[in-house]
């Protein structure tokens, strides 16, 4: 009840539900706006730079700028392209990021339905996801587009894993502790996990939770150094490099709402999301400050890994999550088991996720600081490329025809 | 069961219809790709009717497993098979029989349903809705030896997957 | 909800498909997709089952056989493409018709 509880008006269930779209619609579009601007001045003066100055007070009208620009920028349709799958690709990127607000907790008592299975819901929906970067990539019938689509689409899956993994052991731990002073069975649900940060948020617990989160966060949103399906210089921007204008609008407010929303995700299950770090009970008004300033931080975060870090190799990429972060999580979760199954207590719990925090940070030190050649070769397989080309006179570049 | 047409009936049958229209285009579609994405609609349609039966748990993972990764997959094969460059042809001969042989097995299936009482509770409210505690309790109780061995099949079964799929030493 | 018969007409409606689908198709990979509709047909009679009956009989075994049927049935995805994509290497097609050869 968005609007009863705060100003104690009764209304009946439709006026409320089209309260909370409408909010959403609203949040989501000043979101973007206020990341495009956001990202545009981070990164300008991370490489010395102003960036956006002319168009507002300090270029803050940019982004409406930009908006405008593809409104009224035409349409365009390659002759080739599948009209279908090129038509409806953008609507199926963007519908399930926005299903994904549903479970999101602003404050204690803000969001549109605590679902129970609140978690699951978030990775389910936003799954689906990937099948509209397919479509595009597909239907554009662009060899680049396709590339880009097919990287996009691996390296959704690889990382996803790891990241499901990370958020069963996150579970493991709510769930051990809402069974002292709450209901186990609610562990799924994103409010109830919140709420149970009121002392000790769950970073201190999960610390190697939170970075393996992180990094998942940044390859799903091709975010560097995990961009190989959007990079311009490898791929031309990769699977919407046909659209233009409003579509290609849909895909870039698809993408920064779903930063938006991983990045919340991430604040919610191990920053504490609206509490007053270590216990301070704060009112409603405050709790929503909070959940902001703690996204926002990581939004810097996320925005300003585009300029720190080089861009991985699609083949170093794939084996990080597979050969590197899904072991990690796997002893992360058996570990959480044993010492929960055996009712260990929490500091244990947050000794053991620290220690093989460190000895993924040793192992990632020691990988990369390898002689030229000597550590890349510890990391990686075989070349992926010539693989793919000793099917009888095909190439990957070729895959999709042109 | 006759206490009228609920709203829940009406997105049932809803469901329902979604669902089959988008089955059929999974069988009759002349592009294989056009098939995979009316199999994502059919999917969901079955995702939704899960959710009717009230059991949430089973359609979020039936939308994360079959959604995401079975039609990542199913695209991947896709573009390794060339569909778009050599289009091949996707019948058989034996359309008609085939089409003959499925109607006469739907008829006989709906004549057994028909033809069936089914013992069911007598008023619809009188189901229960089935919580994810319960099929936890049922998985990791009378059921745990099966989900292990299904566990030891799946990744045996993934193993011989990337042994299929990987080249041999000759060809790289 | 819906009275368990008017589900299970669906999902034998839904079942025949996949059967049809299985039959007249000739492309490995879209036989694939029709034996999935087919194992969602099953399932979702397994779940109306469990459901349905879960105050009569006291237990809900149909859905955990649900749940069994999608691990199997991602196995089989796996193992099935892996054998296209051998297929296809070997023969160049994935036409379930041409592969009639025992030995290459």
């Amino acid at each position: 009840m968005v609007l009863s509880e705060f100003a104690g008006i009764s209304m009946p269930n439709w006026i409320d539900a089209l309260l909370r779209v409408i909010f959403i619609v609203a949040l989501m579009t000043i979101n973007a706006f206020a990341l495009i601007y956001l990202e545009r001045k981070i990164l300008a003066r991370l490489q010395a730079r102003v960036g956006p100055t002319r168009t507002g007070p300090m270029g803050m009208l940019q982004s409406i700028a930009d908006a405008l620009k593809l409104v009224t920028k035409e349409d365009v349709r390659p002759i080739t392209a599948d009209r279908w799958a090129f038509e409806l690709a953008p609507y199926m990127a963007f519908v399930p990021v926005f299903l994904v607000f549903i479970p999101m907790p602003f404050t204690e008592t803000w969001f549109v339905r605590d679902l129970n299975l609140g978690l699951l819901f978030v990775f389910g929906v936003l799954g689906l996801n990937i099948v509209g970067v397919v479509m595009a990539a597909w239907g554009s019938d662009n060899k680049y587009a396709l590339l880009g689509g097919v990287r996009a689409a691996a390296q959704a899956i690889s990382y996803e894993i790891p990241m499901l993994l990370i958020i069963v052991a996150v579970v493991m731990v709510a769930a051990s502790r809402l069974a002292v002073d709450g209901d186990a069975s609610m562990a799924g649900s994103i409010n109830a996990i919140v709420g149970d940060q009121t002392t000790t948020p769950y970073i201190l617990l999960q610390p190697l939770g939170f970075v393996i989160f992180l990094v998942g966060t940044l390859a799903e949103l091709h975010r560097p150094p995990f961009d190989m399906p959007i990079a311009e210089s490898e791929v031309v921007g990769g699977y919407f490099v046909e659209y233009s204008g409003m579509r290609w609008g849909i895909f870039f407010l698809a993408e920064y709402t779903a930063l938006f929303l991983l990045v919340l995700l991430a604040s919610s299950l191990f920053l504490g999301g609206w509490n007053w770090p270590f216990g301070a009970d704060v009112g409603l008004g405050l709790q929503i400050v909070l959940t902001m300033v703690k996204t926002s931080v990581m939004i810097v975060l996320v925005i300003g890994s585009r300029a720190l870090f080089p861009r991985l190799r699609i083949d170093q990429l794939m084996a990080f999550s597979w050969k590197i972060l899904l072991p990690f999580a796997i002893v992360q979760v058996l570990a959480n088991g044993i010492i929960l199954a055996y009712g260990g207590p929490d500091w244990v719990v947050g000794l053991v996720s620290f220690a093989l925090l460190a000895a993924l940070g040793g192992l990632v030190y020691y990988l990369t600081s390898q002689k030229k050649g000597a550590g890349a070769r510890t990391v990686q397989t075989r070349p992926a490329t010539p693989r793919v080309i000793t099917a009888p006179e095909v190439t990957p570049v070729e895959a999709g025809g042109d | 069961m006759e206490d009228g047409v609920t709203a829940t009936q009406v997105v049932f049958w809803i469901l329902a219809v979604v669902m089959l229209v988008s089955a059929i285009g999974v069988v009759t579609a002349g592009n294989i790709v056009y098939a995979a994405l009316f199999f994502i609609a059919a999917l969901a349609g079955v995702a939704g009717i899960y959710l009717i039966l009230t059991v949430e748990f089973l359609a979020l993972v039936q939308l994360l497993i079959y959604g995401s990764a079975v039609v990542i997959l199913i695209l991947f094969a896709l573009m390794l098979t060339r569909a778009r460059e050599r289009p091949q042809a996707l019948f058989g001969r034996t359309r008609p029989l085939g089409i003959a042989a499925s109607l006469g097995l739907l008829a006989a299936l709906i004549g057994g349903i028909v033809a069936t009482t089914w013992t069911t509770p007598a008023t619809s409210s009188a189901i229960q809705s089935v919580g994810l505690q319960t099929i936890g309790d049922a998985i990791f109780t009378i059921w745990i030896v099966p989900f292990i061995i299904v566990g030891v099949l799946l990744s045996i079964a993934l193993d011989g997957a990337i042994m299929l799929a990987s080249p041999d030493e000759d060809e790289i | 909800m819906p009275p368990l018969d008017h589900i299970l007409i669906v999902n034998a409606i839904l079942f025949a498909i996949g059967v049809m689908g299985v039959l007249t198709r000739r492309n490995a990979v879209l036989i694939l997709l029709s034996v999935e509709l087919m194992l969602n047909a099953v399932s979702l009679n397994m779940v109306a089952f469990a459901v349905y009956g879960q105050v009569e009989f006291g237990n809900i075994t149909g859905i955990v056989f649900a749940f069994f049927i999608i691990v199997i049935a991602a196995a089989e995805v796996a193992l099935a493409l892996g054998i296209v994509v051998r297929t296809f290497r070997n023969r160049a097609t994935a036409n379930v018709d041409e592969v009639n050869l025992l030995k290459w």
